[in-house]
C-alpha cells in the first residue's frame, strides 16, 4: 500500500515536473504595434508550437553540451549556485517545518487538556486567533517591534535584515513556524476532540490506564493519521510564505533568486524580448516541487507506521 | 444566543460596508487624494512628506503626501472587488466541476489532475509566473486576467474539497433510506445532499475571501500587482507604473519604508489584518450557527 502510494506519488511528481517546464517553456516574442516615432501602440502576441518545441530541443541540447545548467560567475556553474541557495532556504524551512508541527501538535494538546479550565482562553481561542489574523502582519509587527524595543532600550540589537546572519535565520525560522504551528494545533485539538467517546478509550481507562498514558499512547496515536494528511498543506503554506519571508529580511535564498528569474520587468523598450532566465527556473522548479514530493512521501511513510489499518489496506 | 463571533464580525462587516460606499463622503475622508508638499507645523518647523502622523493625518501620509487613512478608505472598494471576483469566478467553476466529479469519474479524474499538479508549487509562484507571459502583460483586459488566474489556481483544491464533503454525507445512514424510499437521483441530489452541502460551501467561501485577500497582500509585497500602465520615461523606455488604490500596492516600498517611515505599511498591513480577521470570524460564526441550527455539533463528552 504505501509503496504503491509512493510510486503513485512519484509518477504525479514527474508529470508534474513536465507540465510546469511546458509551462516555462511557452515561447515570449511579442509582436510589438508601433506608432509614429516608435512609440508604443500595444503588442499582440501569437503562440506558435514550433516555438515552443523549439525551446525544449535547446533546453535539453544544452544541457547535453554544457553537463549541467551553464556557468554564472568564475567558473561557478549554475547549478551549484541553485543548490547553495536552495541549502540555504531550507535551512530555514525545515527546521521551521519541524518546529511547527511538533510544537503545533504540543499545542494542540494543551488545548485539549485545558479546554473546560481555568485559563481556557489561552487554549483553543488563542489559537483561533492566531490562525485567523494573517501571519504577514504578525511578520511585519514583529520586525518593528524589535526595532522599537532596541530603540526604547528593551531589546539588545538584534539584526532584522540581512542575509548571513544568525539571528536573521532564527527570526526567518520562527516567521515561517508561526502559521504552521497554529494550523497543527487546530487540527490536534479537533482530531482529539472526534476520537473522545470511543470504545478503546473506555476500555483503556477501565483497565486502570492513567488519562495522560491514554492521551498520549492510544488517542494521540489515532490521530497521526488526520495530522500527517496536512503535511503538505504546511509544506505548501510554508514554500509560499519562504517568498515573502525571504523578501522582507533580504535573505538571499532559493525563493528570492527563483522570484528573480520569473519576476516581469520594471521597464522595457518597444520590441523588447520577453524572454526570462528559463534555466536557473527550471532547477529551481524541480528543487522545489521535490520538497513538496518528500514532504508527501514522509507523511506516506509516517502513515504507515503509526496506523496498522493504513498498511493492511 | 450565545454566539459573539458571529454578532462581533457582523458588526465588523457593516463598517466595511460603510466604508466601501459611503467612505469617499465621510468627513475625515480627502475623496481627491491630494498631494501634500512641506507642512508647517505650529512651532514652524517644516515637514516633508511622508508625513509622520499627526493632526491633520490621523495614519500619517505616504511619499507623495496623501493621507494613508484616506487612501485606505478609497482603495478598499476596488481591493474587495477584486477580492470577491476572484472568490465568484473560483466557485463558479469549482461548484459544477465538484457535483460533476461527484457523479462522473472521468470529472473527478480531471479535478484532482488539476488540484494535484497546483498542489505541486505555492500559487504565489503560479501567479508571478503567469502575469509575465507577454499575452496577459500587455493585454488591456490585464486585470481581468490576473483576476482569472487566481481564481483558477485553487479551484481544483475548492472543488475537491466540496467533493469530499459530499462523499461523506454519502455515508451517512439517512442516504440510505433516501435511496430506499425510492428517491430519484435528482431529489436525493435537491432534498439529501444540498441541504448538508450548502452550509458548508457558505462557510467556505467566506474563508476563502480572507485567503484571497491573503494572496493579494503577498503579492503586493513581492510588486506584483493586478493592474498596471505604462508611461514613458526620458529614456524612451516605458515604465511599468502602478496607478491602482488597491491595498497591496502600498506595499511597493515595505523594505525601505519598514525602517524609516513604519507607519506606511503597518497602516496597510493593519487594513488587511482586520478584514481577513473579520471575514474568518464570520465563518467561524456562521460554523457554530449551523451547528446549532441543525444540531450537528459534537458535544464536549
Amino acid at each position: 500500500m504505501i509503496f504503491r502510494n509512493i510510486f503513485h506519488q512519484t509518477l504525479l511528481w514527474l508529470i508534474t515536473i513536465m507540465l510546469f517546464l511546458t509551462l516555462l517553456f511557452l515561447p515570449r516574442t511579442a509582436a510589438y504595434d508601433i506608432g509614429a516615432g516608435g512609440m508604443y501602440k500595444g503588442a499582440t502576441y501569437n503562440y506558435s508550437l514550433n516555438a515552443h518545441i523549439d525551446q525544449f530541443k535547446q533546453f535539453f541540447q544544452y544541457l547535453k553540451e554544457n553537463k549541467g545548467l551553464g556557468t554564472v560567475y568564475n567558473g561557478i556553474s549554475l547549478t551549484e549556485n541553485i543548490w547553495r541557495t536552495f541549502q540555504k532556504s531550507m535551512l530555514i524551512t525545515i527546521p521551521a517545518l519541524f518546529l511547527g508541527f511538533f510544537l503545533g501538535i504540543a499545542k494542540g494538546v494543551f488545548d485539549y487538556r485545558i479546554r473546560n479550565r481555568r485559563g481556557k482562553l489561552f487554549g483553543v481561542h488563542t489559537t483561533r486567533f492566531f490562525l485567523s489574523i494573517p501571519d504577514l502582519f504578525l511578520i511585519i509587527a514583529l520586525q518593528l517591534l524589535i526595532m522599537e524595543g532596541f530603540e526604547a532600550g528593551l531589546l539588545p540589537h538584534i539584526i532584522v535584515y540581512g542575509s548571513d546572519q544568525p539571528s536573521v535565520v532564527i527570526l526567518d525560522i520562527i516567521f515561517l513556524a508561526i502559521y504552521p504551528l497554529f494550523y497543527i494545533a487546530n487540527i490536534t485539538f479537533f482530531s482529539i476532540r472526534d476520537e473522545q467517546g470511543m470504545d478503546y478509550i473506555r476500555t483503556a481507562f477501565s483497565k486502570g490506564t492513567s488519562s495522560f498514558k491514554v492521551l498520549y499512547r492510544h488517542v494521540l496515536k489515532n490521530c497521526f493519521v488526520k495530522i500527517l494528511s496536512h503535511t503538505n498543506t504546511i509544506t505548501l503554506y510554508a514554500l509560499s510564505n519562504l517568498f515573502i519571508v525571504e523578501f522582507l529580511t533580504n535573505y538571499r535564498g532559493a525563493a528570492y533568486f527563483f522570484y528573480e528569474t520569473v519576476t516581469s520587468p520594471k521597464a522595457f523598450m518597444v520590441g523588447q524580448d520577453f524572454s526570462i532566465a528559463v534555466y536557473p527556473a527550471a532547477g529551481y522548479v524541480i528543487l522545489f516541487t521535490a520538497v513538496i514530493f518528500l514532504a508527501k512521501v514522509l507523511s506516506e511513510i509516517a502513515k504507515g507506521m503509526v496506523s496498522p489499518l493504513e498498511r493492511n489496506e | 444566543m450565545k454566539n459573539w463571533k458571529l454578532w462581533i464580525s457582523s458588526l465588523f462587516l457593516l463598517v466595511l460596508l460603510i466604508v466601501v460606499f459611503a467612505g469617499p463622503s465621510l468627513p475625515f475622508v480627502d475623496h481627491h487624494l491630494k498631494q501634500h508638499g512641506v507642512i508647517k507645523t505650529e512651532t514652524g518647523a517644516f515637514i516633508l512628506p511622508p508625513i509622520p502622523p499627526r493632526e491633520g493625518f490621523p495614519l500619517g501620509s505616504n511619499h507623495k503626501g496623501v493621507d494613508v487613512l484616506s487612501l485606505i478608505i478609497m482603495g478598499a472598494k476596488e481591493t474587495l472587488t477584486t477580492v470577491i471576483l476572484v472568490v465568484v469566478i473560483r466557485y463558479v467553476l469549482a461548484i459544477p466541476l465538484a457535483v460533476g466529479g461527484f457523479y462522473s469519474k472521468l470529472l473527478e479524474k480531471i479535478l484532482q489532475g488539476w488540484q494535484q499538479l497546483f498542489s505541486f508549487m505555492p500559487p504565489i509562484f503560479f501567479v508571478t509566473f503567469f502575469v509575465t507571459l507577454p499575452l496577459i502583460f500587455f493585454s488591456k483586459e490585464r486585470g481581468l486576467w490576473v483576476i482569472l488566474v487566481i481564481a483558477m489556481l485553487e479551484t481544483g483544491r475548492v472543488a475537491e474539497i466540496i467533493l469530499q464533503n459530499m462523499k461523506e454525507t454519502k455515508k451517512r445512514p439517512y442516504i440510505e433510506a433516501g435511496i430506499v424510499a425510492g428517491g430519484t437521483p435528482f431529489r436525493l441530489f435537491k432534498n439529501y445532499y444540498m441541504p448538508v452541502v450548502i452550509p458548508h460551501l457558505i462557510i467556505l467561501i467566506v474563508n476563502d475571501i480572507g485567503r484571497v485577500l491573503f494572496l493579494l497582500a503577498q503579492l503586493g509585497i513581492v510588486h506584483v500587482y493586478v493592474t498596471h500602465t505604462f508611461i514613458t520615461n526620458e529614456l524612451g523606455a516605458y515604465e511599468v507604473v502602478n496607478t491602482s488604490l488597491a491595498w497591496p500596492t502600498m506595499f511597493e516600498k515595505i523594505t525601505a519604508d519598514i525602517f524609516t517611515y513604519q507607519w506606511i505599511p503597518f497602516s496597510v498591513i493593519g487594513a488587511i489584518a482586520v478584514t481577513i480577521y473579520t471575514f474568518n470570524l464570520f465563518a467561524d460564526g456562521l460554523q457554530k450557527f449551523f451547528e446549532n441550527k441543525y444540531r450537528t455539533y459534537r458535544a464536549d463528552l
